[in-house]
């Protein structure tokens, strides 16, 4: 009795989530069936569906190689970084937009810091060879000649690469990711920071104790979605940023990267398959993972 | 948890089950082998069949281009009108750009969409073969294509053989090349340089430091775009340059691994030195402009290319300079020419005989041609010459509001037979065949390999190339620490095992072809 | 409102101007590359400062302004059809996956999540969309595929429902019966105005930007977005210049300035945004306090 008014409750809401979820199904759901492609070796002339099996044979190119580890390791290791440093950069930002009182002064930098967001990862990468071109390049150029210093190959030096990189991607990235945490600073209850006031609390206490704990599930759910996305990288990042320079691999080689350069001519649709579904595959299990640790903590801030 | 993603699972499992059944039919199913269901057409005295009662064909040509060709459907209701006349099909053509060409096309193939002629080449055409995108054309070459073969040398017709079976037809262009150095004839002659008389690596070295010396702002020269100082330099690269033919294979037919060959080493070595001394532009290996434009900037003297006749015109458009070309390597054709552009029929033809029938057309009918290449008279070009048979643009018509871009001759069957654009050297097709007929031949032309038993080794291995080879090429890096480095990460990858591989399809072919 | 510390302001406005500098300076670079001279940009390098001031780029770009006009109206068109779609479908399952007593609440925020991790390829939904719903080639191509509904946004939205809409305010319309739907409309959406206008930011941005729809789903010219059109058009640039063209395109060849259209390429890509975005800045502003209620 209790249960069924109970859903009889909901049921406005299961109605409003049929459209949604239907185009989840029609646009996400039917053409997972393709992760079979990653187990077959395609002909096109019987077609996908009577293709032969063959297990796991097109995961193998990823192994196989010396690079399996280079390349693993430079995936996590630049994304966590992007992860950790991104975050904080962003609320940062966020938080010191909500403090300058002008509008039209908070306008102007909500504008300006978008900018890098919106050009094209290939017009950024001849951005960064007008800094760091040998001959042309400003840093080169300009900077090191004034002083006196001796110009560097950038583009064959590879120990700053990681930097670089880092760099380049929290510029494109910090304004965009930093607008998701001021429309929520934004949204909190002003009643909390009087509160807060009352009590004595000075301004960076007022951001410690108030602000940053009611963003607390906000950053969770951002992280836990990018911890998703851990194996996957920009491809235009990290390989057109460097100029798809040979002595930089080592430091500017991923997943993605590994596979478009040796793919480029065999153009296996199996292959490039299996390297989609094995990045998936590690992403998920991690969110799991992640989820679980999350919901043992605080079970509200948990993805699902 | 587990609960959930088991529900999930089943989910799957049955949308896949879903997706099975009803996609059963859209997929490309097995394709009518063009020999077996061969109508009743009548091979016939004529080389062209007359129409005939059957229904009219629709045949779907795609290819690529660049600038605008929303003309082109008007192009192929032209071109219709001769086609159904002559062979009772119609023709539908569908331009590309370059830019989103290979996408589109793979796209295409794969879901069986309407497609019957296409031209490959950008992916190997054994790629296709594998994929089973492509038919075999032999049979019907034959029966429908009985003129391809008058104007494509059989030398160059039977390079198109994967494991023997035709699968690609190549076009009348450039099919050789001979190798050189570009330069800015102006300061050629101003310094005397003798650049017809340079046929080796040491005098071209001379002149460069001359340039040098004498114009400080200057580099003598750069690679191309993307950092390709120059893709081949006497060797046959035998499809991917892992495992190659050195010298064209004119003293023996051994496939050797590139990277560890003196010839090689001794190109890297001099390459290197050459950057030491300032000949060559800094950043070389990450060059994102052409050596063309460089020159255009004075920024350059030249660069390595590989050529054909009218190259100078083409680098003379594009650097706005006078070139001047000293020839370091005589010309030679190998499969990677040859078969670097192809027409091939699609496994989605549902009706290959009048394809290939069409193709036929393509070959040897002047007016399809025209059609094809250049648009319609008297809307997109018109006679400038007639007697000379040269053409131009119609009168306030040009390359920026044409709706029907006349570029890329080559891509179509047969330029030879068509119309030539004013500019061009009046006898420009004749040098061209000539030129193609006189290359030395590899001694493996003709040979097609096949990777699908190395697909691992060859990924690992284009990947270290990738790492290496512009740097070394550029002398960017010292090859006495980097060459060895280079040469045991390729053996990591398994490079020997392509060689073997290469070696042991190219004896087949040798002994099956001699 | 209560006092600002003054200290903070100043320091915060340093920071921010310092950024707001890292962050314009490379744009600058790139509008002066825009207008500069295609050889001088070749030998002497960028610089903040056209060195010689050259508007062939845009002269080449802009030749053909029906094409262009067209391009941006069909992209305008997109964007607005397909960002209205999208917030719609997205708030509609953000709402009640944000309703803490929903039953299947764990099972159906997987479903959705799911959808980040897995996709089957390109291969399968082309077929799919081309063969069953038969868009190539139109409109809808550009709108339906990938774009109307995404995961992220959905859980960004749910996770802002859940932090800044109190269940009382839901409770007491609740028991002035007012349907659910009506309780989204009139209540919880104006309190929401901050996420909805990033919403339809972030989606705007999503639809704006895409070249990838077009490239796989459109031959047709004509339907072509100005994304589209601006990289066929830098890629023709290139074609004519490398002298491949042969002689019909001798004269663009030597003329074509290759680097300053690839700049003016990405001028005009961005442009029409950031003329956009002050007027959905206004937006960002904390709808109805909710300190009445309260008490």
């Amino acid at each position: 009795m209790k249960r069924s008014h109970k859903i009889k409750r909901f049921i406005p809401f299961y109605l409003m989530m049929i459209p949604s979820l239907l185009y989840l199904f029609i646009n996400n759901y039917i053409p997972m069936a393709g992760l079979i492609i990653a187990f077959k070796s395609v002909n096109y002339r019987v077609g996908i569906i009577n293709s032969p099996w063959v297990g796991f044979k097109n995961f193998e190119f990823l192994f196989k190689t010396k690079d399996a580890w280079t390349i693993t390791r430079n995936t996590i290791a630049y994304n966590a970084a992007f992860i950790i440093l991104g975050t904080v950069i962003a609320i940062a930002v966020a938080i010191l937009l909500n403090e300058i009182t002008k509008r039209i002064v908070k306008n102007v930098y909500q504008t300006v810091i978008l900018l890098p967001y919106l050009i094209s990862i290939i017009v950024v990468s001849y951005i960064v060879l007008a800094f760091l071109s040998y001959d042309t390049g400003y840093i080169n150029n300009q900077l090191f000649s004034a002083f006196g210093k001796d110009p560097i190959s950038w583009y064959n030096e590879p120990d700053y690469w990681p930097f670089i990189l880092i760099f380049v991607y929290i510029w494109k990235h910090f304004g965009y990711s930093c607008i998701i945490y001021y429309a929520t600073v934004v949204g909190f209850d002003k009643g909390y920071y009087e509160a807060a006031v009352i009590d004595g609390a000075n301004r960076w206490q007022t951001i410690t104790k108030v602000t940053l704990p009611m963003l607390t599930p906000t950053i969770v759910t951002l992280t836990l979605m990018n911890i998703g996305r851990i194996f996957y990288s920009d491809f235009g990042l990290f390989y057109q940023v460097p100029l798809n320079s040979g002595p930089l691999q080592n430091v500017t080689q991923t997943i993605d990267t590994y596979v478009y350069r040796g793919l480029i001519q065999l153009n296996d649709v199996g292959m490039s398959s299996a390297a989609g579904f094995y990045q998936s595959v590690v992403g998920f299990v991690l969110v799991l993972l992640a989820n679980m640790i999350v919901s043992k903590i605080s079970k509200d801030n948990a993805l699902f | 948890m587990i609960k959930k993603c088991i529900s999930i699972l089943l989910a799957l499992s049955m949308l896949l089950l879903v997706f099975a059944a009803c996609s059963g039919d859209s997929l490309p199913a097995s394709s009518t082998n063009g020999s077996e269901g061969s109508n009743a057409e009548g091979d016939g005295d004529d080389t062209i069949s007359p129409a005939d009662d059957g229904p009219t064909v629709n045949i779907t040509v795609a290819t690529f281009t660049s600038g605008d060709s929303s003309g082109a459907d008007d192009v192929a209701a032209e071109i219709s009108k001769i086609s159904v006349e002559k062979i009772n099909v119609e023709m539908t053509l569908t331009m590309i750009n370059t830019g989103s060409w290979q996408e589109q096309l793979n796209l295409m193939l794969s879901s069986g969409e309407e497609l019957d002629i296409f031209p490959v080449g950008q992916t190997p055409v054994s790629t296709y073969v594998n994929n089973g995108q492509i038919i075999e054309l032999d049979d019907l070459l034959e029966q429908y294509g009985q003129d391809i073969p008058t104007v494509i040398d059989p030398m160059f017709l039977n390079a198109g053989r994967v494991n023997g079976a035709l699968y690609g037809i190549t076009t009348n262009r450039d099919l050789a090349n001979y190798y050189g150095f570009f330069m800015r004839k102006d300061m050629a002659d101003q310094y005397n340089i003798d650049y017809e008389n340079i046929s080796t690596l040491d005098e071209l070295e001379k002149a460069l430091t001359i340039i040098r010396d004498s114009e400080p702002d200057m580099y003598p020269l750069t690679s191309g775009v993307g950092g390709m100082m120059i893709n081949a330099w006497g060797w046959d690269p035998l499809g991917d340059r892992l495992g190659v033919l050195l010298n064209s294979g004119i003293d023996n037919l051994d496939v050797v691994n590139l990277y560890e060959t003196d010839h090689f080493k001794d190109f890297v070595t001099r390459m290197r030195r050459w950057e030491q001394m300032g000949l060559i532009m800094p950043d070389s290996a990450n060059n994102q402009d052409s050596a063309e434009a460089n020159m255009m900037a004075g920024k350059v003297f030249g660069g390595f290319g590989h050529l054909k006749p009218n190259s100078y015109l083409t680098k003379q458009r594009s650097s706005t300079h006078e070139i001047a070309i000293a020839t370091l390597l005589p010309a030679t054709t190998n499969s990677s020419n040859v078969i670097g552009h192809m027409w091939s029929i699609a496994t989605n033809s549902k009706n290959p005989e009048k394809a290939m029938q069409m193709l036929n057309l393509m070959y040897i009918d002047p007016d399809v041609t025209n059609l094809l290449i250049f648009g319609i008279e008297g809307t997109h070009w018109q006679f400038l010459d007639e007697e000379n048979d040269i053409i131009g643009y119609v009168d306030g018509v040009d390359t920026t509001n044409t709706n029907y871009t006349p570029v890329l001759g080559w891509m179509w069957p047969n330029q030879f037979v068509g119309h030539i654009w004013v500019g061009d050297e009046p006898d420009v097709w004749e040098v061209l065949d000539t030129f193609n007929k006189n290359s030395t031949p590899s001694m493996a032309l003709g040979f097609v390999f096949d990777n699908a038993a190395v697909k691992n080794e060859v990924t690992a291995c284009t990947a270290v190339v990738d790492k290496y080879y512009n740097s070394l090429m550029c002398g960017s890096i010292d090859p006495e620490t980097a060459l060895p480095q280079f040469n045991q990460e390729l053996k990591d990858a398994g490079i020997d095992n392509i060689v073997a591989e290469k070696q042991r399809q190219l004896d087949e072919w040798n002994a099956n072809n001699s | 409102m209560f006092r600002h510390n003054k200290g903070f302001q100043v320091a915060a406005n340093i920071i921010m101007i310092l950024l707001s500098l890292i962050c314009i300076l490379p744009f600058v670079l790139l509008i002066s590359a825009s207008l500069t001279e295609e050889s001088t940009l070749l030998r002497y390098g960028y610089s903040f400062w056209p060195a010689q001031v050259n508007l062939d780029a845009y002269r080449f770009l802009l030749r053909d302004s029906s094409t262009i006009t067209r391009g941006y109206l069909i992209t305008i068109f997109v964007t607005v059809v397909g960002t209205l779609s999208n917030m719609v479908l997205t708030v509609l399952l953000a709402y009640p996956l944000s309703r803490p007593d929903l039953p299947g609440r764990n099972a159906f925020s997987f479903i959705v999540f799911f959808t980040m991790l897995f996709n089957g390829g390109l291969v399968p939904s082309y077929i799919m969309w081309t063969q069953y719903f038969n868009i190539k080639n139109t409109i809808w191509a550009l709108i339906v595929p990938y774009l109307m509904l995404n995961a992220f946004y959905v859980i960004m939205m749910r996770t802002y429902f859940t932090t800044n809409i109190p269940n009382e305010i839901i409770e007491a319309a609740r028991i002035d019966s007012a349907g659910e739907l009506r309780i989204l409309v009139t209540v919880v959406l104006p309190m929401s105005l901050p996420m909805i206008a990033t919403l339809g930011l972030m989606v705007g941005l999503l639809y704006w930007n895409n070249w990838t729809n077009g490239l796989y789903f459109l031959t047709d010219t004509k339907l072509f977005s100005i994304q589209n059109i601006l990289n066929r058009m830098l890629r023709d640039a290139q074609f004519i210049a490398s002298g491949m063209a042969g002689e019909q395109a001798a004269e663009l060849a030597a003329s074509l300035p290759t680097t300053g259209i690839r700049m003016a390429v990405a001028v005009l890509g961005a442009l029409p945004i950031m003329i956009i975005y002050p007027f959905f800045q206004k937006y960002f502003v904390k709808g109805i306090t909710i300190g009445a209620v309260k008490g």
